[in-house]
């Protein structure tokens, strides 16, 4: 397989706090990754960088040939759009826009929004009896899944995901997996995956261990 | 935080500074009024139609003084003697006053200085004020007819008098010559003598009471009539004082001052009240604001078992210290802005007024408060769930 | 394209109606005070004077030498612009009895400064005595006097009191003055000038009609030009301050807004959204805020100073639609200025610090 993301010399410095200290490392197309570590091991801070949202302060991160520390802001907002997508343990909805337009609207930034697509997208994570309600008339679960739609809407290269399941329960995090699992398999998109959770991590194929900055561990789970 | 702080701090502080404004507005701008010249015009009583014909009649000069020993007397800003005299080989009336002169009141400490440079402050003087007794001012009317320059002599009354200005008044001064009035006493052997007195008064506006007939009031009116400072009163009581004298409002300054200033008073009440409103309302939406966005504290605090009272307590005491520190914060403020204003506007400090402390604090924390109250009630109605989920 | 993102604007104006009233309802506080303020203070140079003007003449244009001025004259120069009020007087004397007393003729209405006890005089034969005469002749309201040589009888309606010379004249219209003496045209015509004005009227009166005598009154005219500069002055204080301290609220207000919705340019960000594109939208957020509020404020400061203006000075207040510009883009301006700073400031925080959440 082809790598897609090559990790060189990271380090996160913040004020007080040195968050990464030093991470190489290459993650190949169509892998699902999942980052493990305790609270505090700097596994949020490396998916924020890979997904530009933060920069580092040492070190290079290239995504498909792309150094994108040389990009610039706008640049970097148009390379996110263009090849990533996001979800994060909180939902992070526009609490003023209804499900279909919440995923119009990750359309709108990208391209051109299309109502029939994104309810489309809504129908496939199992939320077409949902597409007028407001984030605040959807369950944590069901957030969660539109955030997904959202997410994948513009056929992003790499899903990068924070704890998506961090605040559901079992029952619900089964079901954002399963999702996440046959949306993968049919489409092939990267998923690096951070969690903390064992259950969650174990349905990578492959777990990368991190500890106060460093990576300690690099497991093939073979499935 | 520091945003809704500066804010009711600005509400305040223009509250308190508008206020102090309209408090003050009457006596700042009645005391403007009085460069419209003298309101209060006395002199001898007649008792024949001779008296118009010429025949003069005068006042003593040592009852001038008594003026600013009536009821009244830190009403009067000032009071000019006038002696005419006519020098009839000339064809012109010489008049002696006082140019600028600390007079001394019985009983009081400091002198008081009057004269025509304060209550007539339209004089124009082409030359200088003179100095002394042999210098004099000629009107220029007079003088251009007959062309004299400033630095002339000039032989009047049988005396020689250096031209030290010309002076331009607008009125009937511009025909004369305008000398000190011992000079002038003396040259015309009316030693002690004045034609009349000009007497600047702070009054209070006329009002439908003032125009009642003092003669026919019963005996608490007639009380509350003299001790109010209408200029009828004042006139009166200069009257009691001058021997020999009538004391006659000069009712085209003194009607339209009270006219003016009853309408600029309501003005400032007005532009005050709507300022305040406006403040008010200003400072709440802010207040409403940033509450708002410490709807999830506020859920937080109901989700981890604080109750309703217990919730609101905590924000309300918190508006309250907000409303506090502005209030104190917007009253200093006030007293710059108070103290800048008028001395820009009428070149003396605005009055600070200490109750205005305790008053803006209060209004402050009120509207602080009533700000406040409102989102928080908002907020508790909402589930904590809904709220901490996000929405 | 634009279609869309009017359409998300549209959503989020709609759904958080009750922000984007209080912002609003922000830049209507401060765009009203403003709008009432100027309106007032401009239009008080003239409401004031008006009141002034009561003080009396400013400026008195009478013939060179003895003579009158001929009534075509008199129309002319009470017709120059600037020319607030003005009043002509004839002036004369007539014989009672042994005594010669002077008389001025003139539009009683337009009298000012006269203290009147009896009747206003409303027809030609009708005339108001001055105290002193009064006093003298033993005049009081309801007597005749008859003047030698007139041929008209005179009815006494009051008894005036001006507190100065004219205390001792009587004062009928100018009609009458005319059939008593045979005087025509008027001997002076009583000027009420704009106070600015004064000057630039005098050297035009003594060019246009050389043989008149123009003297300004310079107590009136002096006294008028500092109070109403100081009034002004104070006016123009009052309003920087007010407006100044409406606008801190309405950026603390509008402020609060963009902080609140930190949260949402995050995600906008994450989700690929430039810089531009994150302010562009709140930029028109406040712009449609700013117009509904200035749109309302400067209606409601009209309303405003109008209610003022009837009360303090029982006239309406001319509103110049020029004078409307100022609060019209202070209030765009204020609106816009107020959002685009802070999120000018929130694009700048990286996203993942703003999403890393609670």
């Amino acid at each position: 397989m082809k790598e897609i993301i090559r990790v060189e010399g990271l380090r996160k410095e913040y004020s007080t706090t040195v968050a990464l200290r030093g991470v190489d490392m290459i993650i190949r197309e169509g892998e699902w990754l999942s980052i493990m570590g305790p609270s505090g091991s700097g596994k949020s801070t490396l998916l924020n960088i890979l997904g530009g949202l933060d920069r580092p302060t040492e070190g290079r991160v290239i995504i498909d040939g792309t150094d994108i520390n040389d990009l610039r802001e706008d640049d970097l907002s148009v390379f996110r759009r263009e090849n990533i997508g996001f979800v994060f343990q909180q939902s992070h909805l526009i609490p003023y826009l209804d499900a279909t337009e919440n995923v119009m609207l990750a359309q709108y930034f990208h391209s051109i929004p299309d109502r029939a697509e994104a309810e489309e997208a809504l129908r496939r994570v199992g939320l077409g009896h949902r597409l007028r309600h407001r984030p605040s008339q959807l369950s944590g679960g069901e957030q969660q899944r539109l955030c997904i739609a959202r997410a994948l809407i513009n056929n992003p290269r790499i899903l990068l995901a924070d704890e998506p399941t961090g605040n559901l329960d079992r029952a619900n995090t089964k079901m954002i997996l399963e999702l996440l699992k046959r949306l993968h398999t049919e489409e092939h998109f990267t998923v690096v995956l951070v969690t903390h959770d064992p259950y969650v991590s174990g349905w990578a194929e492959r777990i990368v261990h991190m500890e106060d900055g460093r990576i300690t561990g690099d497991e093939s789970v073979t499935g | 935080m520091i945003l809704i702080v500066v804010s009711v701090a600005a509400g305040t502080a223009i509250a308190a500074s508008l206020v102090s404004l309209s408090m003050d507005i009457e006596r700042k701008v009645a005391r403007e009024l009085r460069s419209f010249g003298a309101n209060i015009l006395v002199k001898p009583k007649l008792t024949g139609l001779a008296g118009i014909a010429g025949q003069q009649r005068y006042l003593d000069e040592a009852d001038i003084i008594k003026i600013k020993t009536i009821f009244w007397r830190h009403n009067i800003l000032g009071m000019v003697p006038f002696l005419y005299v006519r020098d009839r080989d000339r064809g012109i009336t010489i008049a002696g006053t006082w140019y600028e002169r600390a007079v001394k009141i019985p009983g009081e400490e400091e002198p008081f200085l009057t004269g025509v440079k304060g209550v007539m402050p339209w004089w124009q003087i082409d030359g200088e004020w003179p100095d002394g007794e042999d210098e004099i001012l000629v009107g220029v009317s007079y003088a251009e007819r007959h062309g004299i320059k400033k630095g002339d002599r000039i032989r009047l009354l049988g005396r020689d008098f250096t031209v030290t200005g010309l002076l331009n008044t607008g009125s009937s001064e511009d025909e004369m010559a305008v000398g000190e009035l011992e000079a002038i006493q003396s040259l015309a052997g009316l030693d002690g003598k004045v034609s009349r007195v000009f007497v600047s008064a702070l009054t209070t506006p006329m009002d439908d009471f003032a125009y009642k007939d003092p003669d026919k009031m019963t005996r608490t009116e007639y009380e509350k009539w003299y001790c109010t400072g209408y200029v009828t009163s004042i006139a009166r009581q200069i009257e009691e004082v001058v021997k020999g004298a009538v004391a006659t409002p000069v009712w085209s300054v003194a009607k339209t001052e009270g006219d003016v200033l009853n309408r600029l008073k309501l003005l400032v009440y007005m532009l005050t009240v709507m300022s305040l409103a406006g403040a008010a309302l200003g400072v709440s939406s802010t207040m409403i604001t940033g509450l708002l966005r410490r709807r999830h504290e506020i859920a937080l605090m109901k989700a981890i078992g604080a109750d309703k009272r217990k919730t609101i307590t905590i924000f309300l005491s918190e508006a309250l210290l907000l409303g506090i520190t502005g209030g104190i914060v917007g009253y200093l403020l006030s007293l710059i802005l108070t103290g800048y204003i008028g001395q820009r506007v009428f070149g003396t400090a605005l009055e600070q007024r200490m109750m205005l402390l305790p008053a803006s604090m209060a209004s402050s924390v009120v509207i602080a408060v009533f700000g406040a109250y409102l989102p928080i009630r908002k907020a508790l109605a909402i589930r904590p769930a809904m709220l901490l989920r996000g929405e | 394209m634009r279609g869309w993102f009017f359409y998300f604007l549209r959503r989020a104006i709609q759904q958080r109606m009750g922000r984007f009233l209080i912002s609003s309802f922000s830049v209507l506080l401060t765009v009203s005070l403003l709008t009432a303020l100027m309106i007032i203070s401009t239009g008080l140079r003239q409401k004031m004077g008006r009141q002034l003007s009561a003080y009396g003449a400013n400026m008195i244009v009478s013939a060179d030498g003895s003579g009158s001025i001929p009534i075509e004259t008199a129309q002319r120069v009470s017709a120059l612009s600037g020319v607030r009020e003005f009043d002509y007087h004839l002036y004369g004397e007539i014989s009672l009895g042994s005594e010669v007393v002077e008389v001025v003729g003139l539009d009683v209405s337009k009298a000012r400064g006269l203290r009147v006890r009896g009747g206003m005089p409303s027809e030609e034969d009708e005339v108001i005595v001055g105290r002193m005469i009064a006093d003298l002749l033993g005049l009081k309201a309801g007597d005749a006097i008859v003047p030698e040589g007139g041929g008209m009888e005179l009815k006494v309606t009051g008894i005036f009191e001006t507190g100065s010379d004219e205390d001792a004249s009587i004062i009928m219209s100018l009609d009458a003055v005319r059939r008593l003496t045979g005087i025509r045209g008027v001997s002076a015509i009583l000027l009420n000038v704009e106070p600015s004005m004064i000057e630039s009227m005098v050297s035009r009166i003594r060019q246009d009609f050389p043989y008149l005598r123009v003297k300004t009154i310079r107590q009136i005219a002096v006294a008028e030009e500092r109070l109403l500069r100081k009034i002004q002055l104070l006016l123009s204080l009052v309003t920087i301050v007010v407006v100044f301290s409406s606008a801190v609220s309405l950026a603390s207000t509008m402020g609060a807004n963009v902080i609140e919705r930190m949260e949402e340019i995050g995600l906008m960000m994450a989700l690929g959204a430039r810089k531009g594109d994150v302010r562009r939208f709140f930029f028109y957020e406040a712009l449609f805020e700013g117009v509904a509020g200035t749109v309302g404020g400067i209606i409601v400061g009209v309303v405003m100073a109008e209610g003022i203006s009837i009360s303090a000075f029982g006239s309406y207040a001319s509103v110049d639609p020029l004078y409307l510009l100022l609060p019209l883009f202070t209030g765009l301006l204020l609106s816009v200025t107020a959002i685009s700073i802070p999120v000018r400031d929130a694009v700048r925080v990286s996203p993942s610090v703003i999403l890393r959440g609670e």
